[in-house]
């Protein structure tokens, strides 16, 4: 017994470090994501007018933890220890007549598929804390059974915790009654009939709920999926864990009877055994659950902390993908190397800085960030609208939405806008302190325009117009902030990245002309005076006129020379200039034109699939 | 021995609640507080109108309300002052068409109490209906994720779910209108997944497909019939786009718009040349008090790119006559205001229940008042032909969807007014000279606290006469 109950400890710590080192090497961004997926307000009427309802404690139990997930590891190990809990709950919560050792790494797999749900952004962590208020409403359950006899008050004792965990936890009281009735029906077969009870009250009560509207589906009212975001259709896979939770009271017997025959050592190697399978288990199922999002939401973390460097370190900002080149491109223009670095990424078009948005206008969680690039190429107004859309649409709103909100509101003098952004702000934990030193900046234009952010970008506003944002394209709107102020040097980059990538000679040239020699552009840019010599290779004066520099045409005339002959000597011209590669020369010559072909492939085959399609009335 | 700590505790409770202070001195400083209810005029039978003073944090405070016949204080938490409902309602019976005082005091430094100036509330005998139907939704711009129309009763403070879109995966709703304000007869409109338009009578509920003369899918901007079975409806596809620096942060326009009366009986709809002329944008129809006449306001079209060309829209006020038996219009509309004489955008017209007057709203340029800054209600003596700015209801902000009593006295309109985003539903009295007087914002229990953390904007509210008792299920059922 002594021993047992040292095994018991160490499988817990060994279980809380285990989970907690796969959790931070496999969801570490997962969990500062979800964090940025809502905020917490520590005010008693917005979390009554919150979480008053069905399922509501274990809301707000979820949103209170996660609130904690800006802190470094604190979302591991908080999973980590709510697993760990709820496994040594639910092995508690399985009736047997004497201590099964061998059982207890068992009741880490429901927990296992729990965490691996968690992979999918979309499942909530509400279903995290909804296992575990089960497996401690199971644990109550079983201990209040010792305190009474007949069976007909246990059944009603569990039919009355049902209701409650019902309340506080919504769909996994189903959960809760089924367990219940299983383990009576392991423990007491003739007297298991007692136990529909709970599931009969639990039924009813799903069914008032739905009828009446509380809950909007029967899925929210008996099943995991209820903790799944209500517009989507999740699979199969999400009720893994609450199937492997109602067959473990089945292996009971079995495992019990199992113990008899083997000595404590071998006992205890073999619960050590399955412990190390069951965790190798969940070490190979974690990669297998890697989500498709998780180098984007990796990107966002860094973002949101301001991290440009390490953005742009990590592994995952070599890449093609628009929607992350966007976020590559931010963090290029933040750490004032757009230009001089832009090709050693991934450019591929102008989408590459800017997606087009409208294509993404539902998916707020991919981009609540890109106010941020708006913001930085001065774009208040797109900041304002991208920022207050993603808060709203994200349901429980995003902390840096809402502190985006703030900065737009002070840019644009709507003080009393921030004000209440301000106030709301300050119902946080982690970012009442911000929100309280912007308040120096309310209804106070000396102190906004003497700041040196809020005060560039207020210079960067079009005064005297009725114009729109995003209706002309970007680069219409890159061309405003600059005419507005031209000291929004992030704009004028973007401008010219963006004319570059789209090859677009004729602005490239009118842009130089405009900006030439004035305070915008004083000097050329060495991406721009590539991008004019390529457009005016036959009129030298006007490049020398417009900043190119002579060191660059010969370089120029260097790579043009190795081009040619590459290409005479049939060898890869690629290959030939790779000298280059990080200019817009290459990206010109080589990049470009494969593209090109991708395109024109791309075409073909689509081309050919529409004629292998049997037409309509082919046939007839 | 129990009993006596019971009763010596019970007094204690009950002394501070009923704390009552005397003045030691009066200063000439008006209350500053929130929402600004100052000489503002309230109905007989409106819920308290429950208070903040501004500024004062960790001070105490004391609020002395007089009537005729009656006095009381309300002590202050923070300066948050919450009227005992019962003694208000006494309050309110014993003062009809009288005012009532309120002395705002606070507790010096030094222990002394200090009485501001005291301010009235105008009561009148004349009842306000007593709920409200609006639609909550985030003042976004596309992107939307819960939001819900609601009823408020508002004698009280009871907050009612009429439908939400928790029901319907969180798709769009709108456009919720009742005939005469009553709460068993309602048109709505669901959008994108589970798209439908919905006639709501009573407990029961029927899809109604509308088959549009221009092929138009969407519909909204309804108005029923005062006596028969119809809708004025509008078609419509609509975009927006944001200003890079405006005073306005959006503008809405419409691509296409026309106007059509749906026969819910026969599920037809009936149109005219003018209200479905594709050279003009015909929009926001209304009926007249006695069911005769259609208004509508109308513009020319502009040319492409309206993104561009949105600014030289300008909306006249038009006026036809209805048959509603036959539902066939006159062969000419009359111009009631003519937008291009004035250069300005009318929109809006509400038709007083009596008939005696008519509201609108007037703006610079463009389609939806609610994002016009300038934007602001005007009324019209129907006998006289008299306009006039509505200066008392009116704020520097926008000021835009009304709708009237059913007594044609009261006026519940949407304003921007107390941030310049967030719209708050606030109320006019208009008298029997069609005067309108100060508006007071809908009381909350705890009115900064509450729009502090309102993080909604008060859509479309709509006068109803009773609490709707609409079943959602039976709704999601309907649609899904």
């Amino acid at each position: 017994m002594k021993h047992t109950k040292y095994i018991v400890l160490t499988i817990l710590a060994v279980a809380v470090v285990f989970f907690a080192f796969l959790l931070q090497n496999t969801q570490e961004y997962l969990f500062f994501f979800r964090e940025q997926l809502m905020v917490f307000y520590n005010d008693a009427d917005i979390i009554a007018s919150r979480y008053l309802g069905i399922g509501g404690l274990s809301l707000l139990l979820s949103h209170w933890l996660t609130q904690y997930f800006v802190l470094e590891y604190a979302g591991s190990v908080i999973t980590s220890l709510l697993g760990v809990a709820s496994a040594i709950l639910l092995w508690h919560s399985i009736p047997r007549k004497k201590s099964s050792l061998l059982m207890l790494p068992l009741c880490f797999l429901p927990v296992i598929f729990q965490e691996d749900a968690l992979f999918d952004v979309y499942y909530a962590y509400q279903g995290f804390v909804a296992y575990f208020l089960f497996t401690l409403f199971s644990f109550a359950f079983r201990s209040l059974q010792q305190h009474l006899s007949s069976d007909l008050h246990k059944a009603l004792s569990g039919a009355a915790l049902s209701l409650v965990l019902f309340y506080f936890a919504g769909a996994t009281a189903f959960l809760f009654v089924c367990f219940v009735f299983v383990c009576s029906a392991i423990d007491k077969p003739r007297k298991c009939y007692f136990y529909i009870i709970p599931v009969a009250v639990i039924l009813i009560a799903a069914e008032f709920s739905v009828v009446k509207a509380f809950l909007p589906l029967y899925r929210d009212a008996l099943l995991n999926s209820a903790y799944y975001e209500p517009i989507l259709e999740p699979t199969n896979f999400f009720h893994t864990s609450w199937i492997i939770t109602l067959l473990l009271p089945l292996f009971s017997p079995l495992f019990i009877s199992a113990e008899n025959h083997l000595k404590p050592i071998i006992k205890a190697i073999s619960t050590f055994a399955i412990l190390i399978l069951i965790c190798g288990y969940a070490y190979f199922s974690s990669g297998r659950n890697q989500q498709k999002m998780y180098p984007m939401i990796a990107m966002d973390h860094y973002i949101v902390k301001g991290d440009w460097d390490g953005l742009l370190n990590s592994k995952y900002s070599q890449t093609s993908n628009f929607i992350m080149m966007n976020r590559v491109n931010l963090a290029l223009s933040k750490s004032g190397r757009f230009l001089d670095d832009m090709f050693k990424f991934g450019q591929m078009a102008p989408y590459s800085l800017m997606t087009n948005l409208e294509n993404l206008s539902l998916d707020v969680e991919i981009t609540s960030t890109i106010c941020e690039i708006y913001w930085q190429l001065d774009n208040i107004a797109s900041a304002d609208e991208r920022a207050f859309n993603s808060y709203e649409g994200l349901r429980y709103g995003s902390p840096s939405n809402l502190k985006m909100m703030v900065r737009t509101s002070l840019v644009f003098g709507r003080y009393r806008q921030a004000e209440k952004y301000i106030k709301m702000l300050e119902l946080t934990t982690f970012y009442k302190d911000w929100a309280t030193a912007q308040r120096r900046f309310l209804y106070n234009d000396e102190a906004v325009e003497a700041d040196p952010e809020y005060g560039s970008k207020r210079k960067s506003l079009p005064l005297g117009t009725r114009d729109f944002v995003q209706a002309r394209g970007p680069y219409a709107d890159l061309l405003v902030t600059l005419r507005a102020n031209p000291h929004a040097t992030a704009a004028r980059d973007y401008a010219i990245g963006y004319l570059i990538l789209a090859n677009d000679v004729k602005h490239i040239n009118s842009f130089t002309e405009e900006f030439y020699g004035t305070e915008a552009m004083p000097t050329t840019p060495l991406r721009l005076q590539e991008a004019i010599l390529a457009a005016n290779e036959k009129d030298l004066d006007f490049c020398r006129a417009h900043g190119v520099e002579e060191k660059t045409i010969s370089e120029y005339q260097r790579l043009k020379k190795n081009f040619i002959q590459a290409k005479a000597s049939g060898t890869d011209p690629a290959y030939a200039i790779r000298e280059w590669r990080h200019t817009y020369w290459y990206f010109l010559l080589v990049t470009s034109s494969r593209l090109a072909q991708m395109r024109e492939q791309m075409i073909k085959q689509q081309e050919a699939q529409e004629s292998d399609k049997p037409q309509i009335g082919a046939h007839g | 021995m129990k009993i006596h700590y019971f009763i010596l505790a019970a007094s204690v409770a009950l002394s501070s609640c009923s704390r009552e202070v005397t003045i030691d001195r009066h200063i000439d400083k008006t209350a500053d507080i929130f929402p600004d209810y100052v000489d503002v005029t309230i109905p007989c039978n409106i819920a308290p109108m429950n208070f903040q003073l501004n500024g004062a944090e960790n001070i105490e405070t004391q609020l002395i309300i007089k009537g005729e016949n009656m006095s009381f204080q309300v002590e202050g938490e923070d300066g948050d002052f919450e009227i005992p409902e019962k003694k208000w309602r006494t309050l309110l019976e014993a003062n009809k068409d009288k005012d009532i005082e309120f002395t705002v005091c606070r507790q010096e430094f030094n222990g002394e109490w200090v009485a501001l100036t005291p301010f009235v509330m105008h009561v009148k005998s004349d009842k306000i209906d007593p709920w409200l139907a609006y639609r909550l939704i985030p003042p976004g711009y596309g992107i939307w994720n819960a939001m819900g129309i609601y009823q408020r009763c508002l004698e009280n403070f009871t907050e009612k779910e009429i439908l939400t879109n928790r029901e319907t995966q969180y798709n769009c709703m709108n456009c919720h209108a009742f005939q005469n304000g009553n709460p068993n007869k309602m048109v709505l409109h669901l959008r994108g997944r589970h798209g439908a338009s919905i006639q709501v009578e009573g407990k029961s509920a029927k899809k109604i497909e509308p088959k549009m003369p221009d092929g138009l899918k969407g519909v909204g901007y309804n108005q029923w019939h005062p006596t028969h079975n119809l809708v004025a409806m509008a078609s419509y596809k609509t975009a927006q786009s944001f200003y890079a620096n405006h005073r306005n942060r959006i503008e809405v326009y419409d691509t296409r718009t026309d106007v059509v009366v749906y026969n819910s009986d026969k599920e037809e709809a009936y149109t005219a040349p003018y209200l479905a002329d594709s050279a003009k944008f015909q929009t926001m129809p209304s009926f007249s008090a006695d069911g005769k006449t259609i208004y509508w306001s109308v513009a020319d079209t502009v040319p492409n790119p309206i993104a561009v060309n949105y600014d030289k829209a300008f909306f006249s006020l038009l006026k036809a006559d209805f048959d509603p038996e036959t539902c066939t219009f006159a062969q000419k509309p009359d111009t009631v205001l003519n937008a291009e004489t004035d250069s300005c955008s009318y929109m809006y017209a509400r038709e007083s229940p009596d008939g005696r007057w008519l509201v609108y709203n007037k703006y610079d340029y463009g389609y939806f008042p609610i994002n016009h800054k300038e934007g602001d209600l005007w009324i019209r003596d129907n006998e006289t032909k008299e306009v006039r700015r509505m200066d008392k209801a009116c704020s520097d902000d926008t000021e835009s969807y009304h709708t009237w009593s059913r007594n044609s006295h009261w006026l519940v309109f949407s304003s921007r007014r107390l941030d310049g985003l967030f719209i708050g539903a606030f109320f006019t009295y208009i008298d029997d000279n069609g005067k309108d007087h100060k508006a007071f914002l809908m009381p909350q229990k705890h009115p900064r606290k509450f729009y502090d953390n309102q993080f909604n904007s008060y859509n479309i509210p709509e006068f109803i006469t009773g609490e709707v008792k609409t079943d959602q299920r039976m709704i999601q059922e309907l649609v899904w």
